[in-house]
């Protein structure tokens, strides 16, 4: 076996430094009736083309669609190619957390750099060192928010524009106090600001997402000042970051805690996994925050260094009281989203915004003239919903015939969402593309 | 460090400013076509015009050549598996085999977007089915969830697992407390609280394992359940697990194994066997997944069949012609955003079809994989031994533990050993965990290493455990060949840097 280096010399020679026999005598603790039988009902070991072929075999299950306008939380960007040639790189590949700063350096002035980037990009002040993704985030920040408000027994009140498979999340999470939960109701697609004005009273919590699972943008600066009538906390949820390059980030509007998917930023879909998780918050928070935390300090010599900080928070020291159970988080999902936020900069953030904005303007603008579908005005960054008179199912469906899935069915999450259809389109979509898909949906209608 | 000289420096030793500081307005790191539709600002949407923002976020600038250069310079700042054995305890750092990374960026598994339709979603279903299916052989166990994140996360779900199927008996409300052993990673007590247990800590007795006739003693109507490690976190096999697991099954407790140290019984023993009813599964460490120096991992849960129904939503389902998403009627909820780090999974599918069944001799070859880590452990034990207290010496399982009992004549202490240990090349052990041996070291080399890797090892601990005796302030001083020495924690806390901040910002 090529990955276990020991010869049969080796092995003797070990065994008679232990001052035992045999490999079995190892593993005499084990009580006899309770070892494997010799052989095992098990696939025969594969060799490196063996395993091409079974992958390619694998992969040959489906074809592939020639286009896909599909997003709903997981977003298609183009990723610069020095992303996975960087962290590819086996010293960052193949460590592991980095509780030894004087071998760790690398790791942890990567994960400064991007707590900076992260405050900077939501306009908050505090950032950890990322979480799995943007839904366990979200039930994170439930959680931490409800362990501030500890002695409450108010409403925690919740956007019914929450993406489902967050709001799952975040009922899995919130499972002992979900009689607490409030659903805010909608307006359009987007958050009713007048019943948010009516309950914000009685609430320790307010949750919203923006843009949300319509793809709507809420009216933040609007909410936040609403939020400022209260002794509520705001959480907010963001699915796609490059939101925040071409708007305000919610700590300009006094959110509390900050929360958002980040496999945008460098990160291929994979099915949905594995991304990281943004979280942000106020200062004031710093000794409730989840997961871990890079400060910068001076070692023995007064050089500038790095070291993981208020560790106290964490499992390994405070176990049962920890702000969270979090040990391996996505780390290197995490510098595969910071190397792509700096490949693109000032520029390039607002640049990949603006032409997300640009394109999926003009695909709506191109849909709407399209009698039969049902298209609201509400604002929107990357994606929007439109309705027709088939289900969504059976738009996907028919244009999945042609090569292209023109977007998420909604209906998947609800029946009453079912005729509605959410679009996403980003800086990979060209004209063309938005061309065909027009022309498609037109012809299947 | 040793200088050349008053102004020249090893490349490895230079500092490396932060990004911010290096950035310069006008600079690009990035390329994308030509804008090839009329151009749309955001004020222009009809969003109220305080949203809207003009500053990039004030991300630095940087071309692509130094943002390469930046973070490979940085990269030479990290110790990792592929340039040292590195002995994490716990952590099994075996070596990550390049054809998992290989065949991960392959066949547009990278693509696979979670809401197409199923029929274009058949790779990742099949590569979940098929990791189902090799968990079960492996655990002994009927069922099995990919959703979690990682190791904690599985935790999470086999506790709430625990939980709801106490509710399902209509005994919650009784059932409050979950025993775990003294010597658990910090993340059980931790995943118990957020559960909303009540947490009984076994002791360790003489042997470094928990004494029988105390679990019983804990064990009552109020038990909900053992969360226990094995081999636990000393390294040592729980020998009594299935007489505990029986006594608990009487009083309808739920036995959890935290699989950390799987890579140790693969192909050894079944947890199922023993009395498992719910584990995890770390496919980071046991199925060789690399670290990304921190994560992502992936925290595979394997419960007894009839615990199915309460597992995260979707598990994957096959017919004779397709795979399909299986709803869970009573499922705990969703754990997280998608269907669980799919990434991480080809890859530890890769490597569970790497270690299968040898062609000739028929007998698995991870059975071997695990008696090599474990003969690689106790060959270090035997090494060490006369250099080092080894609290509870007996044959171990994959990693051995030491302690800092014999340096402390000294004032030395096993924060400077692992210290000193950087200056010969190694990331440092695990240290001070387990919690119930004071100054623990924890090693486990895992089972990619050579003899002669171990021998140099070994070596370098016995060289520092002379230098101990010999010139102390030597190590107590350590390290000496690092790029940077005992970053100062207190100041890092006193005075918080949480971010960098520009100069105007600062007055």
């Amino acid at each position: 076996m090529k990955y276990i280096p020991q010869s049969e010399q080796d092995r003797s020679d070990m065994l008679e430094t232990i001052g035992v026999d045999s490999i079995e005598d190892l593993f005499s603790a084990i009580p006899k009736n309770y070892r494997c039988p010799e052989q095992i009902d098990y696939p025969q070991a594969q060799s490196e083309s063996e395993l091409r072929d079974q992958f390619k075999g694998l992969s040959d299950l489906s074809e592939s669609p020639q286009l896909s306008f599909a997003g709903c939380g997981i977003y298609q960007h183009e990723i610069p190619s020095i992303v996975p040639f960087l962290t590819q790189r086996s010293e960052f590949a193949t460590s592991y957390t980095p509780y030894q700063p004087e071998v760790s350096q690398g790791s942890l002035q990567c994960i400064f750099e991007f707590q900076t980037l992260a405050c900077q990009l939501t306009e908050m002040e505090l950032s950890n060192a990322s979480l799995y993704d943007g839904a366990t985030a979200l039930g994170e920040a439930a959680l931490m928010a409800l362990r501030i408000k500890k002695k409450s027994k108010a409403k925690i009140l919740v956007s019914s524009a929450l993406h489902p498979f967050y709001r799952e999340v975040l009922e899995t999470y919130c499972e002992a106090f979900l009689d607490r939960f409030e659903w805010l109701p909608l307006d359009g697609n987007s958050l009713d600001l007048a019943a948010l004005e009516k309950k914000i009273e009685s609430a320790d919590l307010l949750i919203t997402q923006s843009p949300n699972v319509f793809g709507s943008i809420e009216n933040e600066a609007r909410i936040g000042e609403i939020k400022k009538t209260s002794d509520a906390l705001w959480i907010t949820s963001c699915m796609e970051p490059f939101f925040w390059g071409a708007f305000r980030g919610p700590g300009a509007f006094g959110a509390d805690i900050v929360t958002a998917e980040g496999q945008s930023f460098g990160n291929k879909a994979f099915l949905g996994g594995s991304s990281f998780g943004i979280f942000c918050c106020k200062n004031e928070f710093l000794r409730n925050l989840p997961g871990r935390l890079v400060g910068e300090t001076l070692d023995q010599n007064g050089d500038r260094a790095f070291t993981l900080t208020f560790a106290t928070r964490e499992q390994f020291i405070r176990r049962g009281r920890a702000t969270s159970n979090i040990c391996t988080n996505n780390n290197l999902n995490m510098l595969a989203g910071l190397i792509h936020m700096l490949c693109l900069g000032r520029q390039g953030l607002r640049e990949v915004a603006l032409q997300s904005i640009s394109k999926t303007q003009y695909l709506r603008r191109s849909l709407s003239k399209i009698s039969g579908l049902k298209l609201t005005k509400d604002p929107v960054f990357n994606e929007f919903c439109i309705e027709s008179p088939l289900t969504g199912d059976e738009l996907v469906e028919r244009l999945s015939q042609e090569g292209v899935i023109p977007g998420v069915s909604l209906g998947r999450f609800k029946e009453e969402w079912k005729h509605k259809l959410l679009i996403h389109v980003s800086e990979r979509h060209r004209l063309e593309h938005l061309d065909r898909l027009c022309t498609l949906i037109q012809k299947s209608l | 460090m040793k200088r050349f000289g008053p102004t020249v420096k090893p490349i490895l030793s230079h500092e490396e400013a932060l990004i911010f500081e290096k950035s310069k307005p006008g600079r690009l790191g990035y390329s994308l076509p030509p804008l090839d539709v009329p151009e749309v600002q955001p004020q222009d949407l009809g969003v109220a015009s305080e949203q809207v923002r003009t500053d990039g976020a004030l991300f630095p600038e940087a071309s692509e050549n130094e943002l390469v250069r930046h973070f490979t310079r940085l990269s030479q700042k990290n110790c990792a598996i592929d340039l040292e054995l590195y002995p994490l305890g716990s952590c099994t750092m075996k070596y990550n085999p390049k054809i998992n990374e290989e065949l991960a960026s392959s066949f547009g598994f990278g693509d696979l977007h979670p809401f197409w339709p199923l029929n274009r979603l058949q790779p990742a279903l099949a590569i979940q089915y098929q990791i189902q299916e090799l968990l079960k052989i492996l655990t002994g166990l009927g069922a099995v969830s990919l959703q979690p994140s990682a190791g904690a996360h599985g935790e999470y779900v086999g506790i709430k697992v625990m939980r709801a199927y106490h509710r399902s008996k209509g005994q919650d409300e009784k059932k409050t407390k979950v025993l775990i052993p003294e010597s658990a990673h910090g993340t059980n007590p931790a995943t118990c609280s957020m559960v909303g247990y009540e947490i009984v800590s076994i002791p360790t007795n003489e042997k470094g394992i928990v004494e029988l006739q105390d679990v019983f003693d804990l064990i009552d109507d109020s038990t909900a359940g053992i969360m226990m490690t094995n081999p636990n976190t000393l390294g040592l096999f729980e020998t009594q697990l299935p007489q505990i697991a029986k006594r608990l099954h009487e009083v309808d407790g739920l036995f959890y194994m935290d699989g950390a140290n799987f890579n140790a019984l693969l192909g050894i023993s079944f947890p199922g066997d023993l009395g498992v009813d719910l584990m995890h599964i770390n496919l980071h460490k046991t199925f060789s997944t690399p670290h990304g120096g921190g994560g992502p991992g992936a925290g595979a849960v394997a419960v007894r069949q009839d615990l199915e129904k309460f597992l995260p939503s979707p598990l994957v389902g096959k017919t004779d012609s397709e795979y399909f998403w299986k709803e869970n009627e009573a499922s705990i909820g969703r754990v997280g955003g998608y269907f669980g780090n799919f990434s991480i999974q080809v890859r530890a599918l890769a490597y569970l079809l790497s270690i299968g069944n040898d062609p000739k001799t028929k007998s698995p070859i991870f059975r071997r994989i695990s008696e090599a880590a474990v003969l690689n452990a106790n060959y270090i034990r035997a090494r060490l031994k006369d250099y080092y207290r080894i609290p509870f010496d007996t044959i171990c399982m994959h990693e051995v533990l030491l302690s800092d009992e014999l340096q402390k004549s000294q004032k030395l202490s096993t924060q400077d050993i692992a210290k000193r240990l950087m200056d010969y090349g190694y990331h440092p052990m695990t240290v001070y965990f387990p919690l119930v041996v004071s100054g623990a070291m924890l090693i486990e080399p895992t089972e990619s290493e050579s003899k002669e890797s171990i021998d140099r090892f070994c070596e370098a601990m016995i060289s520092i455990a002379r230098e101990c005796q010999e010139n102390p302030k030597l190590v107590s001083t350590a390290p000496h060949s690092c790029f940077r020495t005992r970053p100062d924690e207190l100041l890092a806390q006193k005075k918080p840097k949480l971010r960098w901040l520009s100069e105007e910002s600062l007055h």
